[in-house]
Parts: structure tokens; C-alpha cells; sequence
């Protein structure tokens, strides 16, 4: 494509605007920002590439205009910084797009800007989307509030299996930076003062990527954008990590109790984890890890771990929503159910979140079939059954 | 009943009289097409006879509005004359020339050019042609006047219709107008060869002065006749697309007429009624024949806009050269074509002048019409339809004051004014309305009252303009309405008030923009940002107001990472810190070995060390976990060096060497001689490294690495302590000395210094005070129960004051800054769920189980109880006195007048409530 100044300079402005948006700020100081991380006086070269429609004529500014953005989280998608690239005309659009946000990279960091259509209950699979989330209102005000100051600190959560744990560690990472027009009306988003700062990175330790200590931290490393070299061993993770991080992240660690029964991972690796979190670090690195057990328990279980516990100053046990969360999770059912099965699925589901979607969606779908009888109940029931251990008495 | 009916009849009737027509056709063409749709919407604009369907021929309402106006026409051109001339005093038998005149030339013309041309060129033409030669007929020199006004503005009709479809005028164009042009010469010179008689040896001479003999005559006319057939019939199936056999007959009939009528007009007696009819009828016939053929070659070749400028410029001139022979008492004057140039292209240019000329006149008729409506209250607006705006449609200026009408119109008739915007939207008077529609989105955006409005506005206002400008000018109402939007859905009121300060920035930049902008609209909007501005700042200031009964409090406490020195929250231990100053500024002291139980502080209190020690120390903090990871025992002791280099120059600027490390020496020696080197250059600038190992016990598993050489290393340790003075080793961790064996040897000597739990005024002010202008306030005994509850354990006392701040910002402001007694319980409470790693290590790994049943049984007996040894021993003989020793090594029980007890309440209750 031919190297067009005016559609980059487009393109540039609503990066610029986005990151504006999403950090709270005038968009003088994302110019000033982005001049200073460019290495420059201030914003005053991205004003002059802004106002006379301009794309930087060096490829090195360039190529650093757009990683800087993508490192805030300005480009909207891939196509807009691979159309950027190619209109400022840079020889290798594809490549550096795809490094800078592509698959391997921190795509899991996307905002969500639309919502998709989807159906009203998820039976099964973790919540992926904000706007399909419900409750945890408490939770998430304590996790946020140990992530907003200056030293960010370390949440366990514990809850047993089907609890909503994933649920919850993928909203953690989204609803900061998802538009409101992507959410239900009154979802709260302002958590963080400026959630465009802080990367996210989720690890599920069931990813056969990250089973092994080399493949975590290779994955880890690649994820945030860092060098990552071939054959990476403890020191130099921990070298790279402690000279390439500089803004807030947030390492959310799912089914942790896999790792620790891991042998890949000696206690060496959890003490150099502990130390780059507690001290190489300087706060900026937070880490948020589920367990369907108390990791301790599993700790003294396996003798490793302990000290790396130790940074965990919080941990939160999932239980079951509160009534006002639950009545909006049935509430969201594009048909609404009668109050005397909205008072069964209450009760039935003792409110646990998984057995509130699975009952509303057998009920939705009794709704929409116009099926009159009680025989959804039945079907209802026989879908919780796997899950009957949530509503038995926790141990 | 029948009176109705016949008024109806005769509005209808003059509903559309060729004064109508002519209106339409020069100044309101949209109504001539609006008439024709009436009759028959599939009717081409520009059509003839031969052009339509038979089916459209056919209609009879089109034949009865022909046919109707055509009559009229005649009528009314008569009508006129006579009664022009009779006003001018005229003589008779002249006026009754002149009538003749007009009504042969009003009879011939519309239907010829009807049939050959246009429907509205028939009338435009037949009406000037009859008017124009009917009074001018006396001045006889200068009768090509009115034949070139009629050329001129029958050509501007037929131009504005063809501007409506085409292009600019281009090189295409002027071929087809030479051509067109050329094509009449010619034509003009086979005629004149012909009508001269010069073809066939005869001459005619002029016009009247001799009447020819019947048989020259006849020749003459004949082969006129003949020419015209043939050149009607090749006009009629190009237009037509018909056969030429099927066509021949009409211009057969054309031919006998034009024929028939100046064999006539030779051999007939000047200014008889049948020389005058003859004259009109042979010369209107011509006059259609020149410019429907030039018309159409032009046109064929340069397109509607060629053709119509060039039929217009050839009838327009050539009749000063053919009234030699045709008019009489004609007195040639090649000046004259000139003149007729100059007159035809004034017609041609009509309505390009005509609306500049008119402007003044219909600007104060349309003030006048505003200033009516203006002053009536009448909704819809009673005379806005008779603004020159929606019938002249030629102005291609816009009308001056038709912005105002038309925000009168929005304002009074909305309804009215979308029509309007319909009927203006591809009309030059655009301009007009998109002003109007500027002005009546900055009335919308001015007149919000409110935040809520204001972050409506953003789907409320249609943002998206094509003109880059005016969208320019609106995105960013359309971003701060967004930004107030986002503002208004944040969770706390602090939170919003931030944003709206935000926003409010960002308008005063864009208000700034407006002024300097070199746009005319921008001035008008500083109004908007202006009213906008005043009402985001009543928010801000109410939220201001709100917020300082309703803002929660930050938590300043932070549970299970170390303090740095960076964070006020780090209190008290400052007894400890003087004790570890006194014992590390002597020379030759043995090595420094800080104990604590974990989660004492022992990290925070070694970041924090480096402000407490005199600048002479160069404290280097070093974690033993993060160091354990080091397969390589080279790549160790290169990262500790480097280290202390790196401290050394930030702390103190001192450059002390590297370690070459492709030196080809052992990793030892050159350690040695680099401890030998930097010790010199710490002595000369009075400088002691202090090296702080946190969490050493990690080093344990380096300890069973042979690879590492650890006595070797430890012996170089002990000699560095012993002899090189400046340089101090800090060993921090929450082992006894018995408990780590294999420093036993290394640290046999080591100063021990224990880290307990803070003072009862260190706790105090971490609970009231840790930090400047703390918000909440503790009832006295609220804070006692603190201390009561932790006994100073920091991070115990961190994490319950931590969830009371939680607490707290969950209470509605009025209770929100006074903490009670029962707020701490739900805090403490709340801790044992949200520190169970901490508990769960107190009473897993670092006791035994026959310790933890020992513990559970004093902890079930309540609050501040106590046990005797032998109480206690009863209950729990096996390995009593061993474990009995490492609770109270782990600082879990305490005796006192016999009696063992648990140190800190909040263990004993996690010992009573044992949860796993």
C-alpha cells in the first residue's frame, strides 16, 4: 500500500484518543507521554504529526510511535496498527503488527469495545465477557483496592471447583479497560485510576505451554513483550523480568495447585518468584493466584511453597453470591421468569453463580419452547447434579 | 354545485398558461418538470413530439395542455402586440401588419419546434419570435434582434436543462458547438444559393422590390422545398429513431408548406395579409430548421450543452444575413451580427445575470416577507413560501437573511423547516441551511442544563458530518459529552469529581481552539463551551461539597510485602536500628545475624535501614531466595560483586573495580583480589559495605552443592569480616542458630539481634496515625483492642487494620470515620479468613503436631486464660518439656508467675478456630 501521511495521522489520533479515554487524561499529556517514552523533549513532534496530518518521516519513530501505543493499549485492533504501519509507510507492516499484537503477544489484553451477541446464560464454559459477569461486587472491590496503590500486593483466591474462580480472574483482567457500551448499565469499570498502565496476563497451569518451569517463563516473558531467549533458566528470568518491567502488571495465576504439585517447579522457582515479587520488582509486580484448596494446606501438603505464601497478604474465599447479586443474574433473561421459579432457582442454586446459569438456562429454554409444565425442573436439577459439592457444607 | 365545477374548470384552465410556462422554464424549472409529472411522470423533461412513446402521444391530458397552451400562446402574443402598439399610437394599417405578423410566426413556430426539438423550446421560442418580430416589425433592420433574444433564451432554457445531467463544459463540447456551427454555414449557403436564385441563374433581388414570375418562382420554392424535405426528414429520424420512410411524409408536409409559402411570399403583393402570413410561415419554418439542425449536430457530436449553445449562437446571428431575403426594406449591416452576437449571448447568459440583477430587488421583498412573518405569531410561518427561494431557482447566490427565516421556521414550524430542508439540500441555498443547522446545534448544546444532558447529547446529536470542518468542530462536544458520560457512571464521587476536572480541562483547550481558530463557525460555539463550563463547575464544586462527607478512605496498610522506604507506613524499630548502627560501626565485628519469627518486618526493616545508618555505610540488600537460583557458582559471586558496585557508585559515587571474568584465574582468587582491591578504596573515602542478606537459610541448598565450595567461600567470609574492616555482613532470617547447622561454624560468633513485635506506642501510631491526615478516628478503647488483639505484631496489626479500612468505606459516612470496639472485632474477625496463610503457617510448618494439640487445648479455654506446667503436661505428656520449648521458641506462649499463656490473641483464636 502507498505510504498515505493523512490516514496515518488519522490513525494516530485515535490511538491517541483511546489512550486518553482509557487513562483518564487530557490528551496534551498522552502527547507529552508518548514524546518522552519516544525519547524526545516532550509531546511537541506528536502534535506536529497530528495537526499538518503527518506521519513520522523516520521509520525508527515510526515503529517505536507504534509500539509505545501498543504498549498502552492504543490500538484498537491489529488492522489499525497494521494499517497505521502501512500508511506511515513501513517496509514490514505484517510482522511488526503481529509481534506488537499478535497471538502470541498480550492479545488477551484487548479491550472489549462491543458487546457480542451471545446467549443470555453460560452453562459450562468460564465467563469471558464483562457484560455477562455477575456479583462479586465485595471481591472485586478488595482485589482492586490491593492493586491501586504504589506497592500493588498479592490476592489468593480460594473456592471450589466451579466456584467461578476463572470467571473471576478474566473479569479482573477486562472490565477496567472495557468501554461502557460494552457493558450492562451500571457495571462498575473506574477500579483502577489509570487501568491503561497495568498489563494483565493470565497463566492457567493446566496449559500444557506453561507445565514446564522453562515453558512458563518463556511464556511469561513473551507475553509481556519481553526478550525472551531460547533456553531461559531461573537467574536470567528473573534479570529480564527485573530490567523490562516498568509499568504495573498483574500476573493472574488459575488452578495453582497443578504448579505446586509440579516437580518442574522447585523451590528455587517459588523463592525467585517471591523475590521478584516482594523485592526486585518495587511493587509493580502483583501477583493473583485461585485454588480450588488453600494453597498453605497444599503448601505443608507438599513442603515447597511456604515462603512464597508468605507474600500473600489477602486471600478471599468465593461463596455464593449475595441475594441482590443473584435476583440481577436471573434478572438478565431476555424472558423473565415467574417469581415462583425465581424463588426455586434461588433456592435450588443456594447462589452459587454456575448452578444459578445452568437453572436459568433450562428455565430460558422451558420459557422459549413455551413449555408450561414443571418438567424443567426435573431437567434442571439432573443438569446440577455434577455440582451437587457446591452446595454441600464446606469443609 | 355547477358553479364549483366551473370554477375548478377555469382554474385549472389557467393553472398553466404559457406565462406560467415561461416562468417555469427560465426561472423555476423544477415546476415545469412538476407540471409534466402531473400529465405523465415517464415524460422526458425535453421532449418533442416524435421522441415520446406512442402511448405518451397519446395521452390526452399532454395533447390538451399542448394543444390548450398553444392556443393561448397565440392568443396572448396577438393580444400583447396589439395593445403594446396601440399604447405607442401606431398607425393602423402598421398595427394590422405587425398582427399578422405575429400570428404567423406564433402559428408556425411552436408546433415545428415541437415536433423537431422541445415542447419547451417551442414555447420559449414561438413566444419571443411572435412578441419580438410583431413590434419590431416596423424597424425592419433591426428585426434579427428579437430572433436572437428568442436564440439566446431558448438556448439558456435548453442549457440549464442539459447542466442539470452534464459536465462541465470541456473540449468535447466545443467541438461538437464548431461543428454545430460549421453544419449551419453551410446549410445557410446551400439556402441562400437557393432562396438568391443565384442556383438556378435567376436573380431574385431583394425582398418585395420586384415579384417574381410565377415559373422562376415555383423553381425556386421547389427546390427550397426539396431541401427542407430532406433535411426535416433526417432531423425528424434522428430524433425519432424512426425509419426515414416513416418519417419522410411529415417532412414532405414541411417541405410543401415551406414551399407553398414563399412561392407565396414571391408572388404576393407586399403587406398583403397573405404576403405577411407567407413571410411568417417560410420565415418562422426556416428559423426552426436552422436551429433544430444545428441543435442536433452539435449535439450528436458535443453533447446537450454544444448543441444548445450553438443553435442558439447560429439562429441568433445568421438572421442578420438572411433578412436580405426575407425582410423587406432590409438595409444589411455586417456590424450588426455583432450586435446580434452580443444580444444572443445575453439571452444565452440569462440566467446567470438575471439573478444578480434581481437580488436587491427580491432581498427587499423577502425582508419584507420576513419581517411579516416575524411579527405575526403565525405557525406555520403565513408568507415563507413566497420567499424568492422557492421560486427563483436560478440564484446561485445565497439569499441574504434566509438563515434567519429559516431558524424562524425551525422554531416556529418544525415541520415546515424539514421540508425545507429537503426542498434546500441540493440547492445553492444549502449554505443557508447548513448555517441554520449550525446554529440550531449550538442552540441544542447550549441549552443543556445539566451534567445528565450533557452525557446524553453524545447519542442524542448526530456527530458525523462529510464536511471535515464542521465535524471537526463538533467531535469534541461529542468526546466531552462522552467523558461526562464515563464521569457520571464512575463509582465514588471522588472518582467523578476527577473526571469532570478532566473534562473541564479539555473544554477550556477546545474553548481556546475556537478563539484562535480561523474558521467563521468556531466564535459562535464558544458560547456552548462556555455554558457548559459553568455547569460543570457547579458539579464539580457540589461533588467538592459532597466529597467531604462521603470520599473513602485510602488503606495505607499493606499486608505480606516488605515497606520500603518509600512508604510512610514503615513505623517504629527504631531501637533496633540504633542497636545494629552501634554494633556495625566498630571495627572488626563479628558478623551481624538480625532473627525474627516471619512476618515480623525483618525486609522492611532492612529496606528502610539504609535512611537510619550514617552515609558512610553503603547498605547492599541481597535476597537469599532471589540468589538461590543460581546454578553457577561463578555467576553467583559476579552478581553479589556487581551488586556492591552498583550500590557503591549510586549510594556513595565510588567506582570500585570489576571483575574480569575472562581472567584466567579461579573464581576465588578472583574474588579475593577484588575484596583486596575495593577495600583499599573503601578505606580512602571512609566507606563501610554493609551486606544484607535477607532470608540467608535459602542459601541452605547452595551449602549442599559441592559445586559451590562453600567452606572455601565461608573461610574467605570469616577472614573479610575479621580483617578487612570495611566490610559488614547483615544476616537476616527466622531460624535460630541451632536450627541452621551448617552456618553453625561460620556464624559461631555472630552478634544476634531479635526482632520482636513492636512497642505499644510504635503499635499505637501504626493503628492512629500511619499516615499524614489518617481519616479515621479510634475510640479509645478501639485502639486498645488493636493492640490487645496483636500484642504489636505488625503484620497482624497491619492486616486487621487493613480490613477495618475496608470495613469502614463499606459504612454510610456518618459512621464511616469513628472506629468502634465492634468494628475491630468484624476486622479481626474478617483477618482470620483473609490471613489464613499466615495462620496456616503458624500453626503448620513451624510447630509439630503434638505442639499444635498442646496449643489448641490452651487456646480452647478462652481469652487471656492460662495453664500451669503440670496442668498442661497431664493433658500432654509425650515430648512435653520439647514442645513446650518450641512454642516458646516460636513466640507462640510466654510464661508468666508460672502460667503459660498465648502471647497474641489473635493466634489464639485462630488455634481456637483451627478452621482446617
Amino acid at each position: 500500500m502507498k505510504r498515505v501521511d493523512s490516514k496515518a495521522s488519522d490513525l494516530l489520533l485515535r490511538a491517541i484518543d483511546r489512550i486518553a479515554y482509557l487513562d483518564n487524561k487530557t490528551k496534551q499529556i498522552v502527547y507529552d507521554e508518548l514524546g518522552y517514552a519516544l525519547g524526545r523533549q516532550g509531546g511537541s513532534a506528536i502534535q506536529y504529526w497530528i495537526y499538518h496530518r503527518r506521519a513520522p518521516s523516520k521509520l525508527e519513530d515510526v515503529e517505536n510511535l507504534a509500539r509505545v501505543i501498543a504498549r498502552r493499549n492504543g490500538w484498537e485492533n491489529e488492522v489499525d496498527l497494521h494499517a497505521y504501519l502501512e500508511y506511515a509507510g513501513h517496509p514490514t507492516p505484517d510482522h511488526l503488527s503481529r509481534q506488537l499484537m499478535g497471538s502470541n503477544d498480550v492479545d488477551d489484553e484487548r479491550l472489549e469495545s462491543e458487546v457480542k451477541p451471545q446467549s443470555a446464560f453460560i452453562v459450562g464454559p468460564p465467563i469471558l465477557q464483562p457484560h455477562l459477569f455477575f456479583g462479586r461486587a465485595r471481591e472485586l472491590r478488595y482485589i482492586f483496592n490491593a492493586l491501586k496503590g504504589q506497592t500493588m500486593q498479592n490476592v489468593a483466591i480460594i473456592g471450589a471447583q466451579r466456584s467461578g474462580k476463572t470467571s473471576l480472574l478474566h473479569y479482573l483482567r477486562k472490565i477496567t479497560r472495557t468501554t461502557p457500551s460494552a457493558l450492562r448499565p451500571g457495571q462498575t469499570t473506574d477500579w483502577l485510576a489509570q487501568p491503561g498502565q497495568y498489563h494483565w496476563l493470565y497463566i492457567d497451569f493446566q496449559d500444557p505451554r506453561v507445565c514446564t518451569r522453562e515453558g512458563f517463563m518463556t511464556f511469561v516473558l513473551r507475553a509481556l513483550g519481553f526478550p525472551a531467549p531460547t533456553s531461559c533458566d531461573l537467574v536470567q528470568f528473573v534479570d529480564i523480568f527485573t530490567r523490562y518491567l516498568t509499568q504495573p502488571t498483574v500476573i493472574l495465576l488459575d488452578e495453582i495447585q497443578i504448579a505446586f504439585t509440579n516437580p518442574e517447579f522447585t523451590q528455587q522457582f517459588w523463592w525467585s518468584l517471591r523475590s521478584l515479587v516482594s523485592n526486585l520488582t518495587e511493587g509493580r509486580l502483583a501477583l493473583i493466584l485461585a485454588a480450588q484448596r488453600n494453597p498453605a494446606l497444599l503448601a505443608i501438603d507438599h513442603g515447597r511453597p511456604s515462603p512464597f505464601l508468605n507474600i500473600f497478604g489477602h486471600n478471599l474465599t468465593l461463596g455464593p453470591l449475595t441475594p441482590e447479586e443473584a435476583f440481577e443474574l436471573i434478572g438478565s433473561s431476555p424472558t423473565p421468569f415467574p417469581s415462583a421459579d425465581v424463588d426455586w432457582i434461588l433456592q435450588t442454586s443456594g447462589r452459587w453463580p454456575a448452578l444459578l446459569q445452568i437453572l436459568c438456562s433450562t428455565r430460558l429454554v422451558a420459557l422459549e419452547e413455551r413449555t408450561s409444565s414443571d418438567a424443567w425442573k426435573e431437567d434442571a436439577l439432573a443438569n446440577i447434579m455434577p455440582y451437587r459439592h457446591l452446595l454441600e457444607p464446606q469443609s | 354545485m355547477s358553479q364549483t365545477a366551473a370554477g375548478t374548470a377555469v382554474s385549472r384552465l389557467f393553472s398553466s398558461t404559457p406565462l406560467h410556462i415561461g416562468f417555469w422554464l427560465l426561472v423555476k424549472p423544477s415546476a415545469w418538470r412538476h407540471a409534466l409529472d402531473q400529465i405523465d411522470s415517464t415524460l422526458p423533461t425535453e421532449f418533442s413530439y416524435f421522441t415520446l412513446t406512442s402511448e405518451q402521444r397519446r395521452n390526452p391530458v399532454l395533447l390538451q395542455f399542448l394543444f390548450k397552451n398553444y392556443l393561448l400562446m397565440v392568443l396572448i402574443n396577438v393580444a400583447v402586440v396589439a395593445i403594446i402598439l396601440t399604447l405607442l399610437k401606431i398607425p393602423q394599417p402598421a398595427l394590422i401588419q405587425s398582427l399578422w405578423l405575429t400570428l404567423g410566426y406564433s402559428i408556425i413556430i411552436p408546433p415545428v419546434m415541437a415536433m423537431k426539438s422541445s415542447a419547451s423550446s417551442a414555447f420559449v421560442f414561438g413566444s419571443a419570435i411572435g412578441l419580438g418580430i410583431g413590434l419590431l416589425a416596423r424597424q425592419t433592420d433591426y428585426m434579427f434582434i428579437p430572433v436572437s433574444i428568442a436564440g439566446g433564451l431558448t438556448g439558456s432554457v435548453m442549457l440549464n436543462q442539459a447542466r442539470r445531467t452534464a459536465r462541465r463544459f470541456n473540449s468535447r463540447e466545443l467541438v461538437g458547438l464548431l461543428t454545430g456551427i460549421l453544419a449551419a454555414a453551410l446549410l445557410i449557403v446551400i439556402g441562400l444559393n437557393i432562396v438568391s436564385g443565384d442556383l438556378f441563374g435567376v436573380s431574385t433581388g431583394a425582398p418585395g422590390a420586384m415579384p417574381l414570375p410565377a415559373r422562376f418562382a415555383s423553381i425556386i420554392t421547389a427546390a427550397a422545398g426539396i431541401l427542407y424535405m430532406l433535411i426535416e426528414s433526417v432531423i425528424l429520424k434522428v430524433r425519432s429513431n424512426m425509419r426515414l420512410i416513416d418519417v419522410l411524409p411529415f417532412g414532405a408536409l414541411g417541405g410543401l408548406v415551406i414551399s407553398v409559402s414563399y412561392f407565396l411570399f414571391f408572388i404576393s403583393i407586399e403587406n398583403t395579409p397573405i404576403f405577411l402570413i407567407s413571410a411568417a410561415l417560410s420565415g418562422g419554418m426556416l428559423m426552426c430548421l436552422f436551429f433544430t439542425a444545428t441543435w442536433l449536430m452539435a449535439d450528436m457530436v458535443g453533447g446537450p450543452q454544444a448543441g444548445a449553445m450553438a443553435a442558439a449562437l447560429v439562429v441568433g446571428v445568421s438572421w442578420v444575413i438572411l433578412s436580405r431575403y426575407l425582410v423587406i426594406g432590409y438595409t444589411y449591416n455586417p456590424i450588426n451580427i455583432a450586435r446580434a452576437l452580443m444580444v444572443t449571448l445575453a439571452g444565452l447568459t440569462f440566467s446567470i445575470w438575471r439573478p444578480i440583477i434581481t437580488l436587491p430587488f427580491i432581498a427587499i421583498w423577502n425582508n419584507l416577507l420576513y419581517t411579516l412573518d416575524s411579527r405575526s405569531n403565525a405557525s406555520p410561518l403565513k408568507y415563507f413560501k413566497m420567499h424568492a427561494a422557492f421560486f427563483e431557482e436560478g440564484q446561485f447566490l445565497v439569499w441574504p437573511g434566509l438563515e434567519d427565516y429559516l431558524l424562524l421556521q425551525a422554531e416556529r414550524d418544525p415541520v415546515g423547516f424539514e421540508m425545507s430542508k429537503l426542498k434546500f439540500a441540493d440547492s445553492p441555498q444549502r449554505r443557508a441551511l447548513q448555517a441554520t443547522e449550525i446554529e440550531l446545534l449550538a442552540r441544542t448544546l447550549e441549552c443543556y442544563e445539566d451534567l445528565q444532558s450533557i452525557a446524553g447529547v453524545s447519542r442524542l446529536v448526530q456527530w458525523n458530518f462529510s464536511d471535515s470542518q464542521i465535524s471537526a468542530l463538533l467531535r469534541p462536544f461529542a468526546q466531552m459529552s462522552h467523558d461526562v458520560e464515563s464521569a457520571l457512571n464512575q463509582s465514588s464521587v471522588y472518582q467523578t469529581r476527577l473526571a469532570l476536572g478532566r473534562v473541564r480541562n479539555e473544554l477550556n483547550l477546545f474553548q481556546r481552539e475556537l478563539i484562535l481558530s480561523p474558521l467563521a463557525r468556531s466564535t459562535r460555539f464558544t458560547r456552548v463551551t462556555a455554558a457548559w463550563d459553568r455547569i460543570i463547575e457547579n458539579q464539580i464544586e457540589q461533588l467538592a461539597r459532597e466529597a467531604s462527607y462521603q470520599h473513602e478512605i485510602a488503606n495505607p496498610y499493606i499486608c505480606g510485602m516488605p515497606l520500603n522506604d518509600q512508604q510512610e507506613v514503615f513505623v517504629g524499630r527504631a531501637d533496633i536500628m540504633a542497636r545494629l548502627e552501634s554494633l556495625l560501626l566498630g571495627p572488626n565485628r563479628p558478623p551481624l545475624h538480625l532473627y525474627g519469627q516471619r512476618r515480623m518486618g525483618k525486609t522492611s526493616l532492612l529496606l528502610n535501614l539504609g535512611h537510619y545508618l550514617p552515609s558512610t555505610i553503603i547498605s547492599v540488600f541481597l535476597d537469599g531466595q532471589g540468589l538461590a537460583g543460581y546454578i553457577h557458582p561463578q555467576d553467583l559471586y559476579f552478581h553479589v560483586v556487581n551488586e556492591i558496585r552498583s550500590e557503591a557508585q549510586r549510594q556513595r559515587g565510588l567506582q570500585l573495580p570489576a571483575i574480569d571474568r575472562q581472567e584466567n584465574h579461579s573464581p576465588f582468587a578472583l574474588v579475593s583480589r577484588w575484596i583486596d582491591q575495593s577495600e583499599k578504596i573503601l578505606a580512602g573515602n571512609e566507606a563501610v559495605i554493609l551486606l544484607m542478606v535477607d532470608e540467608f537459610e535459602a542459601f541452605e541448598t547452595i551449602l549442599q552443592d559441592t559445586r559451590f565450595q562453600v567452606e572455601e567461600y565461608l573461610g574467605l567470609a570469616r577472614f573479610v569480616i575479621q580483617h578487612r574492616p570495611n566490610f559488614k555482613l547483615l544476616l537476616v532470617g527466622s531460624h535460630t542458630l541451632d536450627e541452621i547447622s551448617a552456618w553453625s561454624t561460620f556464624l559461631f560468633n555472630a552478634q544476634v539481634v531479635k526482632m520482636g513485635r513492636l512497642a505499644p506506642t510504635e503499635t499505637m501510631r501504626l493503628i492512629e496515625n500511619p499516615v499524614k491526615n489518617f481519616q479515621l478516628t479510634y475510640v479509645p478503647a478501639a485502639s486498645q483492642h488493636i493492640l490487645y488483639l496483636t500484642r504489636g505484631h505488625p503484620h497482624l496489626v497491619q492486616s486487621i487494620c487493613y480490613e477495618l479500612v475496608m470495613l469502614k468505606n463499606e459504612q454510610p459516612s456518618h459512621k464511616r470515620y469513628l472506629v468502634t470496639v465492634r468494628d475491630v472485632e468484624e476486622a479481626a474477625n474478617r483477618t482470620l479468613s483473609s490471613n489464613s496463610f499466615f495462620f496456616v503457617d503458624v500453626r503448620g510448618p513451624q510447630i509439630n503436631p503434638q505442639t499444635a494439640a498442646m496449643l489448641d487445648h490452651l487456646a480452647s479455654l478462652g481469652p487471656e486464660a492460662a495453664i500451669s506446667r503440670d496442668e498442661w503436661a497431664v493433658h500432654f505428656p509425650e515430648n512435653f518439656e520439647a514442645n513446650l520449648a518450641l512454642s516458646l521458641k516460636r513466640d507462640l506462649v510466654e510464661e508468666e508467675n508460672g502460667l503459660f499463656h498465648f502471647q497474641v490473641e489473635m493466634i489464639r483464636r485462630w488455634f481456637a478456630y483451627h478452621p482446617f
